[in-house]
């Protein structure tokens, strides 16, 4: 909730470049809470902790890899918009 | 040992083939989470199709964020982290066997999450008389890139898709008071509640993202 509060307010600061990351860095640390707290995380057995942490793997696969392809297409001058 | 089980003892809960409640707990457990991350990819792919647009698009995605109701969507915030709340307090009341305790903080979680939806029935209906719903009715709001567009075929498709799993997680909870009236659940045996918080929870999470990226993206250039 405190948190939540934090995220509001920090949207409307002028922070250039940084409003996004400090947006997501405390829906990341609110996501944790959950998933430690709430959904036990923190007492599971190795195994379970093991695949959680797999599904950021896969997904830090799919949104690396996709914008690897994007965000490097403007730099052949061929693409370039 | 295949008819171990059928051994006077052994609890009605357990299905033949775990050696005991404990191990088919964490069987179905690691099942849910394994289901989860299948789960984390789906609403993945979305996320990366709008982290694409928005860096393609970056103004026309601000604009067009600006446009969503803030108040209603940071008080849905509260409401699902709240309905979160009531179901990890069901979870526990199954854990301590406490039957009338699991009812009331499902039917809490239940009327939490209908909130949640209300207020979301609210917003798209707001979409739909301001004309910013994507289709043959759609007008580009003043000022924009035409691409705000996109940003709101995203904004449907990620809270639909959000709202999609709210609604099968209430029909799961209804389920679960059903189960809990008749006694199914006790010290000894109470997974279902379990598994469906971490569908809850997961949820929750789901949101905790959509919530700053859809509503929150462009307020600082107002």
């Amino acid at each position: 909730m405190a948190l939540t509060a934090l995220t509001l307010w920090a949207a409307f600061q002028h922070l250039g470049v940084w409003n996004t990351p400090v947006a997501l860095a405390i829906a990341i640390t609110k996501a944790a809470l959950v998933a430690l707290v709430f959904m036990d995380l923190k007492d599971s057995p190795r195994l379970t902790m093991f695949v959680a942490g797999a599904s950021l793997l896969w997904l830090a696969f799919l949104v690396v890899i996709t914008l690897s392809d994007y965000l490097t297409r403007p730099w052949l001058p061929i693409y370039a918009r | 040992m295949a008819d171990a089980h059928a051994m006077a003892g052994s609890p009605p809960e357990l299905q033949h083939h775990f050696v005991d409640l404990a191990a088919q707990k964490e069987a179905s457990a690691l099942g849910m989470w394994i289901f989860l991350v299948t789960e984390v990819l789906f609403f993945g792919g979305m996320f990366t199709a709008y982290v694409v647009y928005r860096a393609a698009y970056t103004r026309a995605f601000e604009g067009a964020s600006n446009l969503l109701d803030l108040r209603l969507g940071a008080f849905n915030t509260a409401v699902l982290i709240l309905s979160s709340l009531t179901m990890a307090l069901a979870v526990w009341a199954a854990a301590h066997g406490k039957k009338t305790l699991i009812i009331l903080y499902l039917a809490l979680t239940i009327l939490l999450g209908s909130t949640f939806l209300g207020v979301k029935v609210v917003e798209y209906q707001q979409k739909f008389a301001h004309h910013e719903v994507p289709g043959p009715h759609f007008v580009i709001p003043e000022g924009l890139p035409r691409q705000a567009e996109m940003f709101f075929s995203l904004y449907f498709c990620m809270t639909g898709l959000h709202a999609l799993h709210m609604i099968i997680g209430i029909g799961l909870l209804a389920w679960l008071i059903g189960k809990a009236r008749r006694d199914a659940f006790s010290v000894r045996y109470n997974t279902p509640v379990e598994m469906v918080g971490l569908y809850w929870h997961f949820v929750d999470i789901v949101w905790i993202f959509l919530f700053p990226l859809l509503y929150l993206l462009g307020r600082h250039t107002l």
